[in-house]
């Protein structure tokens, strides 16, 4: 795997990808990446996370709460807020448009070959 | 709360370490990507099986700041700003060390991060600073009219005065303190030289003077006074009569400002008898000669003669006739 190129690729979709984790679950940091992890982003690291979530957050995007931690100190929770819905909900439509053409434009290559 | 695995040290270091790599940024955006980041490193940690380290977990610090910065959109600084930056660099590994002693300092006490506590610590930083500034004004205003305003010896009424100079300056050092925060860096850095340069001006005064009372200085005349013209030998003593004649002993002396007037030189009187016991036992004559009250000077006649009429003749003196030695021939002739 072109692990650069992906990465770069991925930089761009970072925003709508943390948005839709946060979409049915709140969560914090660390196991917001764990999330991601799990839906098969190994390249994405903690500073990545952490950093959109903060530009996310001073966007208006998100909202954050403290929850006490038995393990720790209190845990900082992000929930998507509504103008956050509203721009995951755009970017989605956006995606989606784009991966279709891209499919269709990959699709007419496979049936010219 | 409970101690992470790693350790808030641990994580203070790494979090600096992750400083480090982003040097090369604007101190406003460094900062700015680097908010919150301590207290999102110990949820992290609180997360870590135990024996791992934030660096395992996370992967180098250096790694760390690459995806800070990626995820930031922030490109790196052209070279030309590295390099300078990176000169900059060779002194920021000592200060770095101290930053992280000085948080060790202060975390130890529970006052937090010593960055934080610094920024706690400003505004009772400018309201001293406004205070020092109306002690200054207070003190050269008072010093430059020093002896026609002897009210202002009073503490009851310096004080106030003190207050009524420093509070518009108060006032104003708040308000260059939180209008302050906006400038840009070398605003701020002027700012600060300023507030240090005030200090210091402060520190070289204030010892000598405010602190220990309103000056009451000895005046030497005799070093005044021209020696060309001294036609009678140097003053060595000063004996006071009254319209009697009879010769004031315990007698101080004062300036038109209140300051004492020091004629001669009390360590010069002739030593104590030669029979020790007579000194042992007390001889009033003496140890009044070596009486002096450092707030009124010295008490005259300095030295006492062995004999002192107790009357004269109000015919007889004083004259300007001097004398050599002033024990010589006690009588009027003397002043």
């Amino acid at each position: 795997m072109l692990g650069v190129e992906r990465s770069q690729l991925l930089k761009g979709l970072l925003d709508i990808i943390v948005l839709r984790v946060l979409e049915t679950e709140d969560g914090y940091g660390y196991e917001i990446l764990r999330r991601l992890r799990a839906a098969g982003f190994d390249e994405l690291g903690d500073a990545s996370v952490y950093g959109t979530l903060r530009r996310l957050y001073r966007a208006g995007y998100l909202s954050t709460y403290l929850q006490p931690s038995d393990s720790g100190p209190h845990r900082k929770w992000y929930a998507l807020t509504e103008p956050g819905r509203k721009y995951l909900a755009e970017m989605r439509e956006a995606w989606e448009d784009v991966s279709d053409k891209m499919r269709r434009l990959f699709d007419a290559e496979k049936g010219q070959a | 709360m409970t101690d992470t695995p790693q350790g808030t040290a641990g994580i203070a270091e790494y979090r600096l370490a992750v400083e480090r790599h982003l040097s090369d940024l604007p101190a406003g955006l460094r900062e700015d990507l680097l908010s919150g980041l301590e207290e999102h490193l110990a949820e992290v940690a609180a997360d870590m099986e135990p024996g791992m380290t934030l660096n395992e977990l996370l992967g180098s610090p250096e790694t760390y700041a690459r995806e800070l910065r990626e995820a930031a959109g922030v490109e790196r600084q052209p070279l030309a700003e590295r390099l300078i930056r990176g000169v900059w660099g060779l002194a920021v590994s000592p200060i770095t060390w101290m930053q992280v002693a000085a948080d060790r300092f202060t975390r130890s006490a529970g006052a937090g991060r010593a960055g934080q506590l610094r920024r706690e610590l400003k505004p009772g930083w400018w309201v001293l600073r406004g205070i020092i500034a109306g002690m200054l004004v207070a003190y050269f205003l008072i010093t430059a009219r020093e002896g026609t305003m002897p009210i202002m010896n009073n503490p009851f009424v310096l004080l106030p005065t003190i207050g009524l100079i420093a509070l518009p300056l108060v006032w104003l050092s708040l308000r260059l303190g939180v209008r302050s925060q906006r400038w840009s860096r070398r605003g701020r850095l002027l700012t600060g030289a300023a507030g240090a340069a005030l200090v210091a001006i402060a520190l070289a005064n204030f010892p000598n003077h405010l602190l220990r009372g309103p000056e009451v200085g000895p005046v030497f005349y005799e070093e005044h006074r021209p020696r060309a013209a001294d036609l009678h030998g140097e003053v060595r003593d000063v004996y006071v009569y009254s319209e009697n004649g009879e010769l004031l002993r315990g007698v101080y002396l004062f300036d038109q400002n209140g300051n004492p007037v020091l004629l001669g030189d009390p360590e010069s009187c002739p030593m104590p008898p030669d029979d020790p016991f007579e000194e042992e036992s007390g001889s009033p004559e003496f140890e009044e000669q070596r009486e002096h009250h450092p707030e009124y000077g010295y008490q005259y006649p300095l030295c006492l003669p062995d004999e002192q009429p107790s009357e004269i003749e109000p015919d007889a003196g004083p004259t300007l006739e001097p004398t050599e030695t002033p024990e010589a021939e006690p009588s009027a002739e003397a002043t």
